[in-house]
């Protein structure tokens, strides 16, 4: 039971400080570029990223577990998560419209977005790779959704302050937020100290 | 209405960038003397490389975004001198023309020049620095060796106490050592006494506020002494050890205070200084490198913003109560 | 009668050649930013960088042609299922991808390009060139400027890799060329995002310039045109020198 818990709390903390899908592998960084200003979206747009990270890292985990011992592994792993990942967006985008409409027209635009992401994918496949426990899949997952959520919010603050700067035109719009979020990745190399794996 | 163009930053009070600029130079200046005197010649080219370096870089980097040059902006200068201070009195030129072209090219152009950079420059140079060359960055010599223009092979290298703290151990240095500056460190950070003067000097000349060091160390020292890393637990070591050590001094008073990265308020600037003592520790107690600070230092910069919105909604609250009351 | 010739403008020239936009003018590295993470990140080396252009061509080029010939052909297929479809075809064709680069290169590069190889089945390029061909046009336009999308990918990954090597390991293709300055920060992510942006930078900045270029060019044509017709004019109407 200790070691459960332990296992869920660590990879959680890991996954949003540490091992964050945005600021350390760079997934989702195109995504993030283009997320509107306005607080009400962006908040929409992370939650339903971190509800659908854990929804998928706990399937993804069952999946995983019966196909562990095949061969050619590196191929088969990677259609199935994606198999897994529109059978989720199917069935959330029919519940939500049979039973829930009052979410479903909130939600109904940034559906597609949110689910075909790099960040859910990758953490996904991070989490396979790794080999960990099921409780520790599901402390990763949480923690990568909630990591996307404080990174998009760092972003687009620094969207905000970088209207208030004199940037140069050849700079403006994606390659200083692309400055940015390296120099937040240089801030995270100082916790590890070494390069992470792959 | 009549309106002058002037160069950037546009300060406001009587006093003019120039004249924040050659305080910090000023203040400078005494450490390379410190320096020079315990580590040779060596330090003093440092020194020289850097600053040149940046203007160079600096000067480049303003002609490719079409601005002019101005002649009276010092701020190169002063990043140029700050940088080789925070490395050991060993490390290659290369190392600090590197961290030079980071500091400039990348942690301050890109942004929009003078008085537009989100992240402190000699930060971002001596962190990439850092990354690229961490053997060189994190061996000293022993103090009071001489070492001359080339590394020779009879320069001895030990650590810092900052490394032998990271691995619970008790650094064998007593007190009056630590203060003059009689220990393996980075070439300006060691000399305490010497520090503490500069800092008391920048403040009279309110070129900085007192409370950013003030809460930096009080906040730091705290946390050492109520999570202490060293291996007998005694608090007071811990907490002398762990503010002698390294860079923590050093950063208070040349790194956070920085006009343009900090918060504007006096609450605010006193919270952005106790959130980065609390950061500092943290890179020291789980970080991967001895000294990682300056790595925090970057992340504190990201977080300015959030810190300066909730100065002023502190403020906000204190006017409203006392208009409510009176 | 005289046959009318077909003139062609700087900017007629642009349109019909708008297709191959993907390669320079909207690449998708550098310019507008669609696909980042696996150039900031995975592109080390040269090899890497090859290796996930030939899976990006693979995947890219074939989904968006099927998904052209579906909008074409089932108009029926409700609209949410679409990424579904799209993300579905391009996950089959990770499988010859894998194998083509396990052909060319060694084994190992799998592990070398770790999840990078599959994170490119979720392509930003597939949704939005999908997206901008709809029933009227042909499959095989979109062929082609999916084509051209995933070469500009390549191309700039090949630059983003081979910069990174040679600062970063001081090799080129796993050849040693200057074993003296190495500076380690580039082949980090840091160095990677940075490395982006300044060539990000300075390619908008060459497109800027470009089009400045080509502004002037069609209407110093137009003028020169409109010059002539006037001279044409006068000599039939008879009026002599002009």
């Amino acid at each position: 039971m200790v070691k459960m818990l332990a296992d869920f709390f660590t990879l959680m903390v890991t996954a949003i400080f540490v091992e964050n899908a945005v600021l350390s592998r760079g997934l989702g960084m195109s995504r993030m570029i283009r997320l509107p200003l306005n607080s009400k979206d962006r908040t929409r747009f992370s939650v339903l990223v971190l509800i659908i990270t854990t929804i998928s890292s706990v399937l993804c985990w069952w999946i995983h577990h019966f196909i562990r011992e095949s061969e050619y592994i590196y191929l088969i792993r990677p259609i199935l998560f994606i198999v897994c990942i529109s059978v989720i967006y199917i069935s959330i985008w029919i519940i939500c419209k049979k039973y829930i409409p009052k979410i479903f027209e909130v939600i109904k635009k940034d559906l597609a977005v949110a689910t075909f992401n790099c960040a859910v994918f990758g953490t996904v496949l991070i989490g396979a790779q790794t080999g960990i426990s099921f409780w520790g899949m599901l402390g990763f997952g949480i923690g990568s959704g909630i990591g996307y959520l404080l990174a998009v919010l760092l972003v687009c603050q620094v969207r905000r302050r970088l209207q208030l700067c004199d940037v140069p035109k050849a700079f403006d719009g994606f390659p200083i937020t692309l400055v940015y979020i390296g120099l937040l990745s240089l801030a995270l190399y100082g916790l590890i100290g070494h390069q992470l794996p792959m | 209405m009549k309106f002058e163009k002037s160069n950037a930053p546009y300060i406001r009070y009587h006093e003019s960038s120039r004249t924040v600029m050659s305080d910090i130079i000023i203040a400078l200046l005494p450490l390379y003397i410190m320096a020079a005197y315990y580590y040779g010649v060596r330090a003093i080219l440092l020194g020289a490389v850097g600053v040149l370096s940046s203007v160079v870089f600096d000067c480049i980097c303003i002609k490719f975004a079409g601005k002019k040059i101005n002649p009276r902006d010092l701020s190169a200068v002063v990043t140029g001198m700050i940088l080789p201070l925070m490395m050991p009195a060993t490390i290659p030129f290369i190392t600090v023309v590197t961290a030079a072209f980071v500091a400039i090219a990348v942690a301050k152009h890109p942004f929009g020049g003078v008085g537009n950079n989100l992240f402190n420059p000699a930060a971002t140079g001596y962190a990439f620095a850092a990354l690229c060359w961490t053997n060189e960055m994190y061996t000293y010599p022993v103090p009071m060796t001489h070492i001359g223009i080339a590394l020779t092979d009879t320069i001895k290298y030990t650590q810092s106490p900052a490394y032998t703290l990271s691995q619970s151990g008790v650094p064998n240095y007593d007190f009056l050592d630590m203060l003059l500056g009689n220990f393996p460190g980075p070439m300006g950070a060691t000399h305490i006494l010497v520090l503490m003067a500069c800092m008391l000097f920048l403040i009279y000349r309110k070129t900085i506020n007192w409370q950013t060091p003030v809460c930096f160390l009080v906040t730091a020292a705290v946390l050492a002494a109520l999570f202490p890393r060293i291996l007998t637990g005694n608090m007071l070591q811990s907490v002398m050890f762990e503010l002698f050590s390294g860079i923590m001094i050093f950063t208070s008073v040349f790194i956070l205070p920085e006009p343009v990265t900090s918060p504007k308020r006096i609450v605010a600037k006193s919270i952005y200084a106790a959130v980065g003592a609390a950061i500092a520790m943290i890179y020291r107690h789980f970080g991967g490198l001895a000294e990682g600070i300056v790595f925090g230092v970057l992340l504190l910069n990201a977080l300015a913003p959030v810190v300066d919105r909730m100065g002023e909604k502190i403020i906000r609250t204190v006017r409203r109560a006392e208009r409510g009351k009176a | 009668m005289e046959k009318r010739k077909k003139v062609i403008t700087a900017l007629g020239l642009r349109k019909n050649l708008a297709v191959f936009n993907g390669i320079f003018f909207k690449n998708p590295v550098l310019v507008t930013g669609l696909v980042i993470a696996p150039a900031a990140v995975a592109a080390n080396s040269l090899k890497a960088a090859l290796a996930l252009a030939i899976v990006a061509i693979i995947v890219t080029v074939p989904t968006v042609t099927i998904a052209s010939v579906l909008s074409r052909y089932f108009k029926n297929i409700p609209e949410f299922l679409n990424p579904v479809i799209y993300v579905l075809i391009s996950a089959f064709l990770l499988i010859p991808s894998f194998f083509l680069i396990r052909a060319i290169f060694n084994p190992s590069i799998i592990n070398t390009i770790g999840i990078y190889g599959p994170l490119l089945a979720f392509n930003s390029m597939i949704f939005s060139r999908a997206k901008k061909y709809p029933l009227k046009k042909h499959p095989a336009k979109a062929a082609l400027d999916s084509l051209s999308y995933s070469l500009g990918f390549g191309l700039s990954m090949c630059i983003v890799g081979s910069i990174r090597e040679i600062l970063g390991a001081g090799t080129i293709w796993g050849v040693v060329i200057n074993p003296n300055v190495t500076f380690f920060g580039f082949l980090m992510p840091f160095g990677g995002c940075i490395t982006v942006a300044f060539l990000a930078a300075f390619a908008r900045q060459a497109v800027i310039i470009i089009n400045r270029i080509l502004r002037r060019v069609m209407i110093m044509y137009r003028w020169l045109k409109r010059k002539h017709n006037r001279k044409k004019e006068a000599v039939w109407k008879g009026n002599g020198a002009f």
